[in-house]
């Protein structure tokens, strides 16, 4: 609420207190910019994805440039964070994975989202029997153990990226969905719900516009944390050798290749985790700063 | 109540056929089948390439002749009556007999790992709700996202060169006494700690600004009777919601930690299964997990209705 | 704002802590490669000989069965302690006396007969006799028996009626070349002549079963408790994919020192040898580095080649531009094998010129076709392709867990620097990966996938044996489709579709596959060692010029043993291990 002071409409001098009702997004964006935590972590997470993006003109070499001359190099001046077993820049390989990671973020989340807010919208407006069928499915999908689930995805459509898209976005979307249906079930009995349908608009139309922006909240929040959870699901994956397939890296493969020379050339595992621990903070930090935001409460 | 779990336990059994079924249809479709990858992983080979008779034998064995919706019957019936028939890598073993031995020691450790989680991260929890926003939350807080960022097999390795090289006192792996589970179980609950804290966190926030508990705190409460009596207990309620699924990921999901500590359990043999397209152990598996996942959140439904007087099942 | 500086505060310090932990480790300068580490000379017995007692522990490949009837790694483990054939090897890898004490054959060495011991005994206290080893033979040749997985017969060791049999040409077992002739002799009769044929018995598919047993149990009678064992050790316990344990045999005739062996069976760990919780453990690339420089584990460590060669060999394809053997040729030219050995193996491979290695061969380096990059490119040019111009992507097929194995992705660097050609790695999903080697692959994918072979049996005859035979891999694209089809046509019988697919071989072979085969004739009916010798070595020569395989580095055992292990002889054609557990014993 924004209070502001304005001239009584009668001829005194006085004035009242008008108290303007803040727009939805005023308030969330007032809230979350006072969370110093939540700023950190959305700026480091604007660093990270120009990083991502721009990774092909940062990066000092390519990302399978082999240099045999300077295998399991520790951190120097030509190479900032070492090089690993074929002579390959590990920053830049870092700077790749990095792109791999949000690559497969965005590749899953656009799945999670297509399904699970579709699902959960139409489950919760229209309500009974199609309700009823769609949560039952969303029951048995939230059953399957993922990680077996995506194990065998991976053998049947072999490894690479679209793989690992439909991988995670397939065994995550139950988790929206169920909220979307939450949402929309509070939602739906409002008085400007009830209005738009007074005026006859369609039920794609009331979902759409009237309903879908106040769930953006939640669901806004669900994809920033979806972001750290797909990275560690990739991550398992890579260990067994069914993520993103070599040379291209990921922090999975990184970290998988180098936790066996901890002892010899530890910057081989250190630089990779602690990366892929600052991310998964960062996004966490942005996630929890994004839900305290969107919370109607106070 | 009884109506309730009995309609639950019907969706159960349904929804594990549609499991089976969907995994079914799943490695059907997967290239490769088991003795092609068996004989080209012989490096003894002298002929590369499999022959028609010894598939034809192989299939005869192990039914994979008959018709697939006939297959899927023979399947369903195994998981009714117990008797899967034996793996394809381990020809001497049943699957039954394979989750029998391996999976209590799944359950060990995903259990132990679980205890643990909430022995720290309830504290935690605790403290940062009550100390909200200050210095202790921020701390709290860190503390417990450090463990979840960082990936259970990397903290795994940090254990073992810290206790097995450096000190010496403990063995790098093995299942046999208690000691064995030290590293393991760490390295588990360490990475689970965050979510567990971070729920009671804000489980114990929204209890904490209850009316009833500002009514406590006029009468003149202690923060012993307030908090840890009132609130707690009824902070304590959500967090069921969270252990369920975590216990069963973590028995699913433990296949490097398995790996690297020497410790018989179920996860290896799934990371075989699906490469080597071990058909019955990777049907089983994912049909006996599932059913886990499932009785998993019917007792967490059931604990919590039992809990909370406000909720009441039909 | 103590929040936001707390916040910052705490994620420098973690960036913080991150470059101290990976900078600060000494000795992080450009090195050269290490010194290969010696292998060490058998010690002399001391003064008081072997001591009997302790456990033996460390790290073996998984097995998923112990019956000798089924392939699988273990069977390895079955013929390394728990059974015992009648030939064992000696220290040089030929054959001695184990259950049979003699044995003599007939001039044309086509019929053997084994004399065995009198007293070699089960481990329940039945003797051993002529009967077991007839019951096991026909048991591992009839592929009924192995039904359930890859059988373990070794069709190259020629027993008569055994290829016969299996092909379901011959219907009676009893037809087929194996028979006792009373308790304790054992008659066995080959198809073709063979003067080494004894050696053959102490492989893993030449271990007896015990009748009795496996007749009670059926597959049951593998596991611990149910299994009867003849060699120096028994089977005390077994959790599949975590260890195994084997206990001294009371009844076993032989000298056994060690009271059991513990066998771990997951991925081998240093730091549990470091932790003094293993004996012996194999040590990769990684850590090579920091043992040379640890004044102690530095005197532990040893290297031994052994013959497991890892190679390209060609890709079933429907594009005919590896058909070229002028482009088979520079690809198998242009890549620096030691320098990649040195820089990347670090001492855990040796480099390979040769299909055949240097453990069985002192001529291997000299019959291939060596690094020459001027050559190479001339060939290139030759065959239309001047500095890589217009060939195309070529595919790498390899299925790595994790990163592609180092050595490979080195050889794909250099084809790129030296003859300018471009190759896509790629790393499949194992069972993926092994469908695409055996099926016809489409135009747009040529080029190579990699495999590690190991040798049959320790001797030069077995890197000729159905190995990288010229007459295999040199059917072109088309000739592979037809030849897939009658391998895995449902219609044709058994019997006939065995000569089916020799005839398409015979009607197809180049010129040069047909001389290949004619060597390898010719070798197998030479008895004097030198001039067989020689032959192989010509066959040898052939088939690495038409380079249909290219060899690319032999796997080195790099292991760290304790000192006071005695008895350790590394068995090159088991990538190091031990050749028997009752060879070693413990000094302390």
């Amino acid at each position: 609420m924004a209070a502001v002071k304005e001239p009584l409409l009668t001829g005194s001098n006085a004035e009242r207190e008008v108290v303007y009702a803040e727009g939805y997004w005023r308030r969330t964006w007032r809230k979350f910019s006072r969370n110093k935590l939540a700023v950190v972590g959305a700026v480091f997470v604007t660093l990270l994805i120009l990083a991502a993006v721009f990774a092909p003109w940062i990066a000092p070499y390519a990302y399978d440039k082999v240099d045999y001359t300077a295998t399991y190099q520790g951190p120097s001046a030509s190479h900032i964070f070492g090089t690993d077993e074929l002579g390959r820049d590990l920053l830049s390989r870092q700077l790749y994975s990095l792109r791999v990671a949000l690559l497969v973020a965005l590749g899953a989340e656009s799945i999670t989202l297509a399904v699970g807010s579709v699902v959960g919208a139409i489950a919760g407006y229209k309500g009974g029997l199609a309700d009823n069928i769609l949560m039952r499915i969303t029951d048995i999908m939230f059953a399957f153990p993922s990680f077996l689930f995506n194990v065998v995805l991976v053998a049947v459509m072999g490894r690479g990226m679209i793989t690992i898209f439909i991988a995670i976005g397939v065994t995550s979307w139950t988790g929206l969905a169920r909220l979307v249906r939450a949402q929309v079930l509070a939602l739906k009995s409002r008085e400007y719900v009830e209005a738009g349908r007074a005026m006859g608009a369609s039920t794609s139309d009331i979902i759409l516009r009237y309903i879908m922006p106040q769930t953006l909240g939640p669901i806004i929040v669900t994809l920033a944390f979806g972001v750290p959870a797909a990275m560690m699901v990739e991550s398992a994956l890579s260990l067994i050798g069914m993520g993103v397939t070599p040379p291209m890296p990921s922090f999975g493969t990184l970290i998988a290749s180098g936790q066996r020379y901890i002892l010899s050339f530890p910057h081989l595992l250190i630089w990779p985790a602690a990366s892929f621990a600052a991310i998964l903070l960062s996004f966490t930090w942005l996630g929890d700063g994004l839900r305290d935001a969107f919370d109607p409460r106070d | 109540m009884l109506r309730f779990i009995a309609k639950r336990l019907a969706f159960m059994a349904l929804a594990l056929v549609c499991v089976a079924l969907i995994t079914f249809t799943l490695m059907q479709m997967a290239p490769g089948n088991f003795l092609d990858i068996q004989i080209l992983s012989s490096s003894l080979q002298t002929d590369v390439v499999s022959s028609r008779e010894t598939i034809g034998r192989w299939e005869q064995r192990y039914g994979l002749d008959q018709p697939k919706h006939i297959q899927f019957f023979r399947f369903m019936k195994g998981m009714v009556t117990l008797d899967l028939g034996p793996s394809f890598q381990y020809p001497s073993l049943d699957v039954e007999e394979i989750i029998q031995k391996s999976f209590p020691v799944s359950l060990t450790l995903a259990v132990a790992s679980v205890l643990v989680a909430l022995i720290i991260a309830i504290p935690l929890g605790i403290l940062a709700a009550v100390k909200q926003n200050s210095l202790w939350d921020y701390v709290a807080m860190f503390i417990s996202m450090v463990g979840n960022a960082i990936p259970a097999y990397v903290l795994a390795v940090f254990l073992m060169l810290l206790f097995t090289l450096k000190l010496r006192v403990l063995p790098s792996g093995g299942w046999s006494e208690p000691k064995h589970m030290i590293m393991p179980v760490l390295a588990l609950s360490l990475t689970s700690v965050a979510g567990i804290a971070r729920y009671m966190r804000s489980s114990m926030v929204e209890t904490l600004r209850a009316d009833y508990i500002a009514a406590a705190w006029a009468k003149g409460g202690s923060f012993r009777n307030v908090v840890l009596n009132h609130a707690l207990r009824n902070s304590l309620i959500p967090l069921i919601t969270v252990v369920g699924p975590l216990l069963a990921r973590l028995m699913v999901g433990t296949v490097f930690i398995e790996s690297m500590f020497r410790i018989p359990g179920l996860g290896q043999y799934f990371a075989q299964a699906a490469a080597n397209r071990d058909f019955p152990v990777l049907m089983t598996a994912t049909v006996f997990f599932a059913f886990v996942i499932m009785t998993m959140n019917l007792i967490v439904d059931l604990l919590y209705g039992l809990l909370d007087p406000r909720i009441r099942y039909e | 704002m103590r929040s936001l500086s707390k916040a910052v505060a705490l994620l420098l310090a973690m960036i913080l802590m991150a470059a101290a932990l990976g900078g600060c480790v000494p000795g992080q300068k450009k090195e050269t490669a290490p010194t290969t580490p010696t292998t060490p000379t058998t010690p002399a017995a001391t003064a008081s000989g072997p001591k009997t007692g302790g456990i033996f522990r460390t790290y073996v490949f998984n097995p998923t069965s112990l019956d000798p009837a089924f392939w699988t790694w273990g069977s390895h483990i079955t013929r390394m302690g728990l059974l015992e054939g009648l030939v064992r090897y000696d220290a040089k890898l030929q054959a001695a006396p184990a259950v049979a004490e003699k044995w003599e054959s007939n001039a044309d060495k086509t019929v053997w007969k084994f004399s065995l011991r009198k007293n070699a005994k089960w481990s329940n206290g039945d003797p051993v006799t002529a009967k077991d080893f007839e019951y096991s033979l026909k048991r591992v040749i009839d592929p009924a028996t192995s039904a359930g997985g890859s059988g373990s017969y070794q069709g190259n060791a020629e027993i008569k009626n055994a290829e016969q049999f299996r092909k379901g040409e011959i219907k009676d077992i009893n037809q087929v070349g194996v028979k006792a002739l009373d308790d304790y002799t054992l008659e066995i009769t080959l198809a073709k002549g063979n003067a080494t044929f004894p050696i053959r018995l102490a492989e893993p598919w030449a271990m007896p079963a015990h009748k009795a047993t496996v007749e009670k149990f059926g597959k049951d009678f593998i596991k611990p408790g149910n299994y009867v064992s003849n060699g120096p050790f028994m089977l005390k316990s077994w959790t599949i994919n975590t260890d195994m344990e084997l206990v001294r045999n009371p009844n076993y005739w032989g000298k056994v020192y060690l009271d059991g062996v513990k066998m771990m069976m997951t991925a081998a760990n240093v730091i549990a040898y470091e932790s003094n919780e293993v004996d012996m453990v194999e040590v990769g690339a990684q850590d090579i580095d920091r043992i040379l420089k640890d004044p102690n584990l530095s005197k532990e460590l040893t290297q031994a080649p052994t013959g497991t060669l890892t190679s390209f060999f060609n890709l079933r394809s429907a594009n005919p531009i590896m058909e070229d053997i002028r482009v088979r040729q520079a690809l198998a030219m242009s890549f620096d094998r030691d320098k990649i050995v040195k820089a990347v193996g670090r001492g855990t491979v040796g480099a390979a010129y040769s299909t055949v290695p240097p453990v069985v061969a002192t001529w291997s380096k000299e019959v291939g076709l060596g690094y020459d990059v001027a050559k190479a490119k001339k060939l290139m040019a030759d065959a239309g392709y001047p500095d890589g111009k217009g060939f195309p992507e070529m595919t790498l097929m390899v299925s790595y867990q994790g990163d592609v194995d180092p050595v490979i992705m080195a050889v794909v660097d250099e084809w790129k620097n030296n003859l300018g050609i471009k190759v896509k790695v790629d790393n499949a999903e194992w069972g993926l990966h092994t469908k695409n080697r055996i099926e016809l692959l489409p135009k747009e994918t040529a080029g190579f996938f990699t495999n590690a072979n190991n040798a049959g049996f320790p001797g030069l005859s077995a890197y000729f044996a159905g190995l990288f035979d010229p007459n295999d891999w040199g059917l072109k694209g088309a000739q592979w489709g037809e030849f897939r089809k009658l391998q895995t046509d449902p219609k044709i019988d058994a019997s006939q579709r065995a000569k089916l697919l020799e005839d398409f071989k015979v009607a197809n072979a180049s010129p040069e596959a047909k001389q290949y085969k004619d060597l390898l004739d010719k070798a197998g009916k030479e008895t004097d060692a030198a001039k067989q010798e020689a032959i192989y070595k010509e066959a040898a020569k052939l088939r690495d010029s038409l380079a249909y395989v290219i060899p690319i580095s032999y796997i080195n055992s790099v292991r760290l043993i304790k000192p006071y292990v005695k008895g350790y002889a590394p068995n090159a054609f088991l990538l190091g291990h031990p050749l028997y557990w009752n060879d070693l014993w413990l000094d302390k």
